[in-house]
């Protein structure tokens, strides 16, 4: 077999099962991060042992595995009660009648699935990383996404997939069954930043377009107009039967003071470290040129966490879960132990 | 510490354009950032848009400065005397000349301590030190002094080493070591533009002029071979003097005349041995004093005796010097040796003074014994108050030496006696050197008159006394005075002055005995094309001779200068055909009155301490050449400053752990 015809057949390989053996590497991660492998064997099988957790979400249907308040007429039991008038006499349990002397019906409990959308941003912000050596935000929003599909399908939820910008992108799904993970994870891989970022709208109008409110799963770097818009939505969200939750995706330098001063002191190819910078904005193109001191360090990390603090209590007025999750960690350890912590996944 | 190259100081000059690059402002990097509301809500501070800042005080800078300053000292290669020279072997500042006046004289062969190396082994180690010291670019010069001074020089690496290997194996020339006329010839043998040094290694027992060591033009440094042996150690004894002559008695016996000298501080009794052809003939007990005492022995000879050699029977640091050999019957087996006919019918002061001549062959003729007088194959025919017929004199093909000649010879005469008194000398010519004619009377003498090209030596108001002339186209010299009939055959001045007319007039003859090392030398006879010369130990050296001719006739010297092995040599001398022309013998000696006196002369230091180089002040310690050294340390900076500049960016790129950041 000659060289070319081995990469095709990796590349092939790869689209198929787009799942590695092993975990990535280091060197594999950062050498080509547009093409690195989401989620490994080893975060695939913590994976399967969680349940997204559906909480005020109506589910519906049948094929899930979500209980249900309802009582059916499915195989599992789940209690008796004392026959009254209207209940479907099929179902009077005619041993206890026998053995009592009373009627009684046998009541079965009922599975449910849930409706889960991830709205993945897909901004030009969310392109970008403080180290080289690790991966953007949007690779990790991709990871998170394809790990909370996985679960979801896994589950037999059904899923729906939403990139957004400045406007919603083509979605994916909804999708439902085990056999959907993989071309699941192979859209997600296949996603590239849209450019800028109308959150709220893109948010409220999907909202509008769906008839059945479920679980909104909002993977965002949250760049995009003021906190109270987003409070807003998810306020409108949450009054429409929307169970939401927020997963913050941020890069230790830009909210990590030490960080943050690590990236933008850092040495030219030269060697040289710069007294000035030029800083220009992913989104817009916008330009600011400024001389790099300490204080306006301290100023912009305060501003940071002002801005952290007000989306945390506006998430949490909204009943809204909110998790931040670095690019720095690992999905199937620290994140699933966030997730795990702030009710995302059981 | 001085500057070799002060001009290098001028690449200081990048030290400020160092700085200005520092000075100016660069286009700052651009960065993307997800977002700039956070930094516009920090209120940055906006760039310097001016073209320079003020100098930051960076440790790039410091270390760029700090090269840079230290290699433009590096390039005015400064130099230092003094502890850095121990901190760097090897680097030493200019190409130096270092000139080794080494003395390899008789005494150098004495003992030095008590690992039983003479003097002249340690002088050759010393030299041998001084060689190894030096560096690719120096010169070194070796000038051996003794019987014959050798030059070896030394301009590289590949010479130093021969030279040092040649050193090793040197042997000692022996003979006298002329400090003075070595100190010349280093002055001449100095190179331009190279840092002089002379050392003189020797034991001390040599003497030198200041004003010949103040013209050096370098200073000079005295190594004592052999220093650190004490006074009692360098007490030596030596046959100082040997000579053996008809007795003065007239009975025809020889007398050995020789002298032992004590060198030591203390007075000695010694036992001195004479021994004849191998067996011991005589024996005394000598108390000699000491510093330098010389005490005389004289023995009556039995006839026959072909070789005589006195010895001291004690040992002491040179034993070389301990015995003196002479041979006493070899100038009547010598065919070499001058051949002199005495035409005398009285034979008296002057046969006397001509026996005491060493080395020749004197016969011994009566007047009217004309055959014998005309058959010639003499040197020199001595006419004592006489003078051979016309046809006789025209046989005479030799100089002559005419002794009161009579009236009715070859020279003019006008008539009457008178009683000459000295009132004309010519000055400094060599017959008379030695000669002390006061108080000399001559009695009646006849007026003798100078011809045509005659030169007068000695002159009275009457006619000359002693003049120069010619007899049969051949030299001759005339004394007018009868030696007999005046006071001058009892006084000193008369052999003298006959030793100096015959020297004059007859070739040289091979001594009996030289010093050790001293050069031989003699003139060879007009047929001599060759010369060959064996040494005691058997080893023969042939030396050729030019053809004689008017212009070369001084320069037929033979000179043979391996006299360095103590003992009997053999001479012989063949003409163009190899045919044997004579044969003679003559006896090289080791004791000497200066070579062996191993006492070092005290003012010998303080003498060469008067020699100085032109710009010269002070002895010059071994300079070091700095250079390397800065520019090490500057490739030092060089490599801090990368260092210092790597680390903000691996410091930078350094993966840090995760926090926790959750709220």
């Amino acid at each position: 077999m000659s060289a070319p015809t081995r990469r095709l057949a990796s590349l092939r390989t790869r689209a198929r099962w787009p799942f590695a053996d092993r975990p990535a590497t280091e060197s594999e991660s950062t050498a080509a991060p547009d093409e690195e492998v989401l989620l490994d064997e080893r975060t695939l099988a913590r994976l399967r042992g969680l349940t997204l957790v559906s909480g005020h979400a109506r589910t519906e249907g049948l094929a899930g595995e979500h209980r249900s308040r309802r009582r059916g007429s499915s195989p599992e039991f789940a209690d008796f009660k004392r026959y009254s008038q209207g209940d479907d006499f099929r179902r009077i349990d005619w041993n206890t009648y026998a053995r009592l002397g009373g009627l009684f019906v046998r009541l079965s409990e009922v599975t449910t699935e849930l409706s889960v959308h991830i709205l993945l941003d897909s901004s030009a912000s969310m392109d970008w990383r403080g180290d080289p050596a690790r991966s953007s935000k949007f690779t990790a929003a991709r990871r998170l996404a394809a790990s909370l599909a996985f679960v979801a399908l896994w589950g037999f939820d059904r899923v729906a997939i939403v990139p957004f910008s400045d406007r919603i992108g083509a979605s994916f799904g909804p999708v439902q069954g085990r056999a959907q993970v993989v071309p699941t994870i192979q859209h997600l891989q296949r996603l590239r930043p849209l450019g800028g970022t109308a959150l709220a709208p893109s948010l409220a109008a999907y909202a509008r377009g769906r008839s059945r409110p479920g679980l909104l799963l909002l993977i965002s770097d949250l760049l995009s107009g003021e906190v109270e818009e987003l409070r807003s939505t998810l306020h409108d969200l949450r009054a429409k039967g929307w169970q939401t939750a927020v997963l913050h995706v941020v890069d230790d330098a830009e909210i990590d003071p030490e960080a943050t001063d690590s990236w933008l002191r850092a040495a030219d190819e030269h060697g040289n470290a710069a007294a000035s910078i030029e800083l220009i904005d992913r989104e817009s193109g916008e330009q600011l040129r400024m001389a790099v001191d300490d204080e306006v360090i301290a100023r912009y990390a305060a501003a940071v966490n002002d801005w952290l603090a007000q989306i945390e209590a506006a998430c949490a007025v909204e009943e809204t879960i909110y998790a931040r999750v670095s690019t720095a960690w690992d999905i199937d350890d620290v994140t699933l132990a966030l997730l795990h912590e702030r009710g995302v996944v059981a | 510490m001085n500057l070799l190259a002060p001009l290098g100081l001028a690449a200081l000059g990048a030290v400020p354009l160092i700085v200005l690059f520092h000075m100016r402002h660069t286009t700052p990097p651009r960065r993307p950032a997800p977002s700039l509301r956070f930094w516009t809500a920090a209120r940055p501070m906006p760039a310097d848009e001016r073209r320079f800042r003020r100098p930051p005080l960076s440790l790039p800078l410091l270390l760029q400065i700090a090269a840079v300053a230290l290699l433009a000292v590096a390039l005015a290669r400064p130099a230092t005397a003094g502890p850095l020279a121990a901190l760097a072997p090897g680097l030493h500042a200019e190409p130096r000349h270092l000139l080794i006046l080494l003395d390899g004289s008789t005494s150098m062969s004495a003992v030095a301590g008590a690992e039983g190396l003479s003097r002249w082994d340690a002088a050759r180690a010393e030299a041998e030190k001084r060689l190894a010291a030096l560096r690719e670019g120096d010169v070194a010069t070796v000038i051996l002094m003794g019987s014959r001074s050798l030059t070896f020089t030394a301009t590289d690496n590949a010479s130093l080493i021969s030279l040092r290997e040649r050193l090793a194996n040197l042997p000692q020339p022996g003979g006298r070591a002329d400090l003075d006329a070595a100190l010349v010839l280093a002055g001449d043998l100095f190179l331009p533009n190279l840092d002089r040094q002379a050392v003189v290694i020797s034991d001390g027992a040599a003497t030198a002029d200041a004003s010949v060591a103040a013209g050096v033009g370098a200073p000079v440094e005295l190594v004592i071979a052999g220093a650190e042996t004490s006074a009692a150690e360098r007490a030596n004894l030596a046959v100082i003097d040997i000579a053996a002559r008809p007795d003065p008695d007239g009975f025809g016996a020889d007398t050995l005349y020789t002298s032992i000298a004590n060198f030591g501080p203390e007075p000695v009794r010694v036992p001195v041995t004479l021994t004849g052809d191998g067996l011991e003939i005589g024996r005394a007990d000598l108390t000699i004093d000491g510093n330098g005492a010389a005490e005389p022995l004289r023995w009556t000879l039995p006839p026959g005796i072909a070789e005589l050699t006195v010895r001291i029977e004690q040992p002491d640091p040179l034993m070389a010097d301990n015995s003196a050999t002479i041979l006493p019957g070899n100038a009547a087996t010598a065919s070499i040796a001058p051949r002199i006919l005495l035409v005398s019918d009285l034979p008296g002061a002057l046969a006397r003074a001509l026996m005491s001549i060493e080395n020749v062959q004197l016969v011994i003729e009566p007047s009217d014994n004309v055959a014998a007088i005309a058959a010639g194959g003499y040197d020199l025919v001595v006419f004592d108050r006489t003078a051979p017929p016309t046809e006789t004199l025209a046989k005479v093909d030799s100089p002559s030496l005419w002794i009161a000649p009579p009236a009715g010879g070859p020279f003019a005469m006008q008539d009457g006696v008178v009683d000459p008194v000295v009132t004309r000398v010519r000055a400094g010519d060599p017959l008379l050197d030695g000669v002390d004619l006061a108080g000399a009377t001559f009695g009646p003498s006849p007026i003798f008159t100078l011809g045509s090209g005659d030169e007068e030596i000695v002159g009275s108001a009457d006619g000359p006394l002693l003049y120069r002339t010619e007899a049969n186209d051949q030299p001759a010299v005339v004394l007018t005075i009868d030696p007999e009939g005046s006071n001058l055959s009892k006084r000193v001045a008369f052999p003298v002055l006959v030793a100096n007319m015959v020297a004059e007039l007859a070739p040289d003859g091979i001594p009996a005995a030289i010093p050790l090392g001293e050069a031989l030398v003699y003139e060879p006879r007009t047929a001599t094309a060759a010369v060959e010369i064996t040494s005691p130990s058997g080893e023969s050296t042939v030396l050729s001779i030019a053809p004689e001719t008017p212009e070369n006739r001084a320069s037929r010297d033979v000179v043979f200068t391996d006299t360095g092995a103590a003992g009997a040599y053999s001479v012989k001398e063949r003409d163009a055909s190899g045919n044997d022309l004579g044969a003679t013998r003559f006896v090289v000696n080791a004791g000497h009155g200066r070579e062996s006196d191993l006492r070092a002369n005290p003012g010998l230091e303080a003498i060469l301490a008067n020699a100085t180089g032109l710009d010269i002040v002070a002895t010059r310690l071994e300079r070091v050449d700095l250079w390397p050294l800065l520019a090490l340390g500057a490739l030092a900076l060089i490599a801090a400053e990368w260092i210092a500049a790597l680390m903000p960016s691996r410091r930078g790129s350094r993966p840090r752990g995760v926090r926790g950041s959750a709220a």
